[in-house]
């Protein structure tokens, strides 16, 4: 208890030195404004933004967008990888049928195939998800394909002995035994998403945290770009405590076994 | 087939014998893996479990004992040999026989009462009903006030408890038990062993029960199976002549022959 609230105190003083550097350096003109604006410049750009907006759009709307395209590909990859993960792990033939795609496509850097997904979908919405749908995909089938292997076979087996027919067992044991890898596999994915969200509004499209940081670069308006990491960093920790609180709630005994 | 003593002192004879046949092996063995790593572990063991019996089957460590019961639930194929179980050719995992395995093997996400109740939920019984059923089993290995805990939060002695409920919800006919105590500590094990004599008493159904601990086989069992060898076979088949429903496990101990026959029992271990 008491080395962890000694931990909290450092991550604060590490965050509390990284600001101090930060301000120091621009007060002290250590570096070009142009490239690295002051703290209050930053602050000023985010009160400007939120009161005004950025290029026609109110901020809510901006971080709303982004949201909404991560959390529809976010849906749309836990309805189809996890129920392919499971009947992948569960039976080899599935596994021979979907694995070649996936260790295919998963090394490909994501905007490699982003243009032909712009290509075939259009520039609207659709190939954004979509792009953040594959991101998110593999993680998530992977993990849940490690996680059945990792069930103890006479789990399986004691639950058949109690009655389960072999569909059962799967909805009854195999899926509720993945859930912590299947939490893992969330946590990964939403990181791999997250990560290619600027790449998805780099193209054609006019509003999103991505976009505002990219359109904010050519016009070397450097503290919007600060603002747009900044909140772009902050949601991506505000996910993942989500994502661990729904964790710790939902599968209380992971790791416990 | 030697008796070993077991049998010379046979008096108060159970009357099991009559009872229904409901697993019979028949000249088994059972080899692991192909090749190379081709391994028997079961040569020619024929063995049969009545009705009402509690058969004890004691041995070395990997001698073949949890192979056995894998037979018996199912989880196995014999490579030759027949293993008959309530009338079918072919072992196969099934409602009516119920296994405890040694490491209790629950489900983690579910409650013991929900453990309890998985049984029955497989095969159907309504959501009342279960629970109740569940409950009652619950309560008869002692873990009433723990009902709504996560298998996590058990002691491994509550846990064994839990996983002997699970399997005694569901009603099954033959109940396989693989040391279920062998991890716990004596005083634990022999509350246990007292409470599995009891639920057994007023049940009598069939138990399959391996051990290691040849008290624990004298004071439980009917008939005592000592499995030895390797490929293991059996070496020995008797009436345990110490088996008695009106006496506690205490008073069993305090027998005069109690002693001895442990004696004979630890011998042809040693020997088997
Ligand atoms: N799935 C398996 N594949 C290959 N070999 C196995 C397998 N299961 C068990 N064995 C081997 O079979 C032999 C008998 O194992 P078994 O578990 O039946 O012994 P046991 O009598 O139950 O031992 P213990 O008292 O230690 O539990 C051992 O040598 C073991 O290594
Ligand atoms: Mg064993």
């Amino acid at each position: 208890m008491r080395i962890r609230s000694w931990n909290g105190w450092l991550s604060l003083l590490s965050v509390f030195l990284l600001l101090s550097l930060w301000w120091l350096s621009t007060a002290l003109n250590w570096v070009n404004p142009l490239f690295v604006p002051s703290p209050q410049k930053v602050w000023g750009a985010f009160v400007d933004i939120c009161r005004e907006g950025y290029k026609g759009s109110p901020l809510a709307s901006h971080i709303g967008e982004s949201l909404k395209r991560l959390a529809l590909a976010f849906f749309l990859a836990i309805v189809t990888a996890i129920p392919l993960g499971l009947a992948s792990g569960y039976s080899p033939k599935v596994r021979a049928l979907i694995d070649p795609l996936i260790e295919f496509y998963r090394p490909l850097p994501p905007l490699a195939y982003y243009t032909l997904l712009v290509l075939w979908l259009g520039i609207g919405d659709a190939s954004k998800i979509a792009l953040l749908f594959l991101a998110a995909f593999a993680p998530l089938y992977i993990a849940v394909v490690a996680g059945v292997a990792r069930i103890p076979r006479d789990r399986i087996l004691a639950a058949r002995s109690l009655g389960a027919s072999r569909g059962k067992a799967f909805l009854y044991v195999i899926f509720p035994s993945c859930l912590p890898d299947i939490f893992t596999g969330i946590r990964t994915a939403m990181g791999m998403t997250y990560t290619t969200l600027v790449a998805a509004e780099m193209v054609a499209a006019v509003s999103g945290m991505g976009w505002m940081v990219l359109d904010a670069s050519k016009f070397l308006r450097s503290d919007v770009i600060f603002v747009g990491i900044l909140l772009m960093g902050l949601i991506a920790v505000l996910l993942d405590l989500l994502v661990r609180w729904l964790a710790k709630t939902q599968v209380p005994w992971n790791g416990k076994e | 087939m030697r008796a070993i003593g077991l049998t010379e002192s046979y008096d108060a004879s159970p009357s099991t014998e009559d009872g229904e046949r409901l697993v019979s092996i028949e000249e088994v063995s059972l080899v692991y893996g192909r090749g190379k790593k081709e391994k028997e572990v079961l040569r020619n063991v024929s063995l049969e479990l009545r009705e009402r019996e509690f058969v004890c089957v004691l041995g070395a460590s990997g001698c073949g004992k949890t192979s056995l019961l894998r037979l018996i639930a199912g989880y196995e194929q014999p490579s030759s040999g027949r293993v008959r179980v309530l009338g079918r050719e072919k072992a196969e995992p099934r409602p009516e026989v119920g296994v405890v395995f040694q490491h209790a093997n629950l489900f983690p996400w579910l409650s013991i009462r929900r453990n309890a109740e998985f049984g029955l939920r497989m095969q159907g019984v309504g959501r009342a009903e279960r629970r109740e059923r569940a409950e009652e089993a619950v309560r008869r290995v002692g873990l009433g006030d723990a009902e709504d805990k996560l298998p996590f939060e058990l002691s491994g002695g509550m846990k064994q408890r839990a996983a002997i409920a699970r399997t005694l919800a569901a009603s099954p006919r033959i109940i396989l038990m693989d040391e279920p105590f062998g991890a716990l500590d004596a005083i634990t094990r022999e509350n246990l062993q007292q409470q599995l004599r009891r639920l057994w008493l007023a049940s009598r159904q069939a138990i399959f029960f391996i051990t290691h601990d040849v008290d624990e086989a004298l004071l439980l069992a009917t008939r005592v199976v000592v499995l030895g060898g390797s490929p293991g076979s059996v070496a020995v088949d008797a009436p345990n002549p110490l088996y008695s429903e009106e006496e506690s496990t205490a008073e069993l101990r305090k027998r005069q022959e109690y002693g001895k026959l442990r004696e004979q029992l630890v011998e042809s271990l040693k020997h088997a």
